[in-house]
């Protein structure tokens, strides 16, 4: 009860912080850079979930992430379905096609689920620049109608922003919920020792398998909410460097707690923004500060703020 | 006493041209404490991972109350009740020393996936039952307090008692353990005794353990089998098995007859 009391207060506060966070920018166009650190974060905490809890890899987060986006996108533009729809099938479909993979993977031990998602990655970064009629190939896809739900129509950046808030904060509150019940206590047990976990009757394929669904269908969700909020997708924003991007989120933010992957995804979102003012060695500063964050916050941002704290109390 | 909860039947386990089980029979009467021993490297671990399903058997039939169990996975035998400690402890070192034992009620906390979404009463109901379970365990075992720590930076004997709160949280009717009282001191092991003895008489759980201490296993065991070389050399009680030839030979390692 108490750590359900903490989780309420900290996600009030997260979420106040958020709203009132666009009053304090002084250029518009770091409401964009919010909404997607915000989408960014939705995906990052569910990669975290089968990362950080149930210790298993996935390198085609970007993947089922740009899958949900296209069909979204497709649907809704070529067929001239409804945006809910289209919104509904793209959800659907991502965690169809995530339960196809974990089947055969999840029951083998070992890094089948990271080598599995890794090809799957390629495939359809190669599908989505080769199905030119489809998918409008390499130069991406255009006209995408912008969200509205229930006859409210998200115009204004400002309204998305509240609107990405909104969903990452349900997202957060439904895996802190989830990682203190005993679907959390089976995933961190798969963790530290798979023998322990079957003996305390866990069917540890099933419990992969569900925790992996489950994380891509979170980057479905972001996914959709992307398509429909940009109006334009290209397969470059789906391919491998981003899955390896949405990994380094979840690590350098920390992969113990649930508020590790929010704290990294922004982090890795706006950092090229501050670092565009040194133009030239705008890469060579971001390897850098990687380097260091690792080298001296080896448990994430959040571990090490934790850590500050426990020393000054 | 008589009738066996746990009932193998020639069991053979081969890895790869090695026999490390050879047609082991091996039955464990309801309520008993039963021990099994042997040399190093006679099967005996091998023998509990066939029972729980970590290693597979190429022939032979394990019975537990009554089923064939030797086709199932480790986590349907372990809800059917077959539960073990490790050798090596297998201690969940990222969750605390509560939820560790918490986990081992696994199969008997019972709420959906919206339950926990949703915080519902009825996840409310369940996880005050199992963390008043878990403790209940843990100040059984000896470990009244901590329960807060992470698992790891308990000291190695308290983690030993933490292993056992977590395999009798799952309510078993068979506990299976490896080397209990290895790295044990004699105090230590002298506790781990009459916990055991508690198990059986309070909890009303079978115990069967593989163990190398010759005084814990004499003090406590109502049947002890023997094992060498992946065979069954003697079934009896201590004293028995204390005075049989071959197990003698067995372990000074002299010939059969001699």
């Amino acid at each position: 009860m108490n750590g359900f009391k903490r989780d309420l207060l900290t996600i009030s506060l997260f979420l106040a912080g958020m709203l009132l966070l666009p009053r304090c920018l002084t250029n518009e166009y770091y409401v964009n850079v919010l909404i997607i650190s915000g989408l960014n974060a939705i995906v990052a905490v569910g990669l975290n979930l089968l990362l950080g809890f149930a210790g298993q890899i996935s390198l085609g987060h970007a993947a089922f992430y740009g899958l949900a986006a296209y069909t979204t996108s497709i649907l809704t533009t070529t067929y001239n379905l409804p945006i809910i729809a289209g919104i509904l099938a793209g959800i659907v479909l991502v965690g169809l096609v995530a339960y196809l993979i974990g089947i055969p993977t999840l029951k083998l031990s070992g890094h089948y689920l990271a080598m599995a998602t890794l090809g799957f990655g390629i495939i359809v970064y190669i599908v989505f620049n080769e199905t030119i009629e489809l998918t409008g190939g390499p130069s991406g896809f255009v006209g995408i109608p912008r969200l509205s739900l229930f006859g409210y129509s998200f115009d204004s950046d400002l309204s998305y922003y509240y609107l990405v808030v909104f969903v990452l904060a349900i997202v957060l509150m439904f895996s802190l919920n989830l990682i203190r019940s005993r679907i959390g206590r089976a995933l961190r047990a798969i963790h530290t020792s798979e023998k322990a976990a079957q003996i305390s009757g866990i069917d540890i394929a099933r419990y992969k398998l569900f925790i992996f669904v489950l994380s891509a269908i979170l980057a479905g969700i972001a996914g959709v909410l992307y398509a429909h909020y940009l109006e334009f997708i290209a397969p470059s924003s789906f391919g491998f460097n981003h899955s390896v991007l949405l990994v380094t989120m979840v690590v350098l933010g920390g992969m113990t707690n649930v508020w590790g992957a929010v704290a990294g995804a922004f982090f890795l979102t706006m950092l090229p923004e501050f670092l565009r003012a040194f133009e030239n060695i705008e890469f060579l500063l971001y390897g850098f500060i990687l380097i260091v964050c690792m080298m001296f916050l080896p448990e994430g941002i959040v571990g090490g703020i934790q850590k500050l704290v426990r020393k000054l109390t | 006493m008589d009738i066996s909860i746990l009932e193998c039947q020639k069991v053979t386990v081969r890895f790869g041209g090695v026999v490390a089980l050879n047609r082991v029979n091996f039955s464990v009467p309801a309520k008993s404490i039963t021990s099994i021993i042997g040399p190093n490297g006679a099967g005996k671990t091998t023998l509990i991972n066939a029972i729980t399903g970590f290693v597979s058997c190429s022939e032979g039939s394990i019975c537990f109350n009554g089923q064939d169990i030797s086709k199932q996975p480790s986590h349907e035998r372990g809800r059917a009740g077959v539960v073990r400690t490790f050798q090596n402890l297998e201690i969940f070192s990222n969750m605390t020393v509560l939820e560790n034992v918490m986990t081992g009620r696994h199969r008997l906390v019972n709420y959906s996936f919206f339950d926990c979404l949703f915080k519902t009463p009825r996840y409310r109901a369940e996880e005050k039952k199992c963390r008043q379970k878990a403790g209940e365990l843990l100040e059984f075992v000896g470990l009244p307090d901590r329960w807060d720590v992470p698992a790891g930076e308990l000291p190695f004997g308290s983690q030993r008692l933490l292993e056992l709160a977590r395999a009798l949280a799952g309510d078993p009717h068979l506990l299976l353990l490896d080397e209990p009282a290895a790295g044990l001191n004699i105090r230590e092991t002298r506790q781990l005794a009459q916990l055991i003895q508690r198990i059986r008489d309070q909890l009303g759980i079978t115990v069967a353990l593989v163990e190398h201490d010759m005084d814990l296993v004499m003090s406590i065991s109502d049947q002890v089998t023997v094992l060498s070389f992946g065979q069954v050399i003697a079934t009896g009680t201590p004293l028995e098995v204390q005075k049989n030839p071959e197990v003698i030979a067995a372990y000074l390692g002299g010939e059969k007859e001699a």
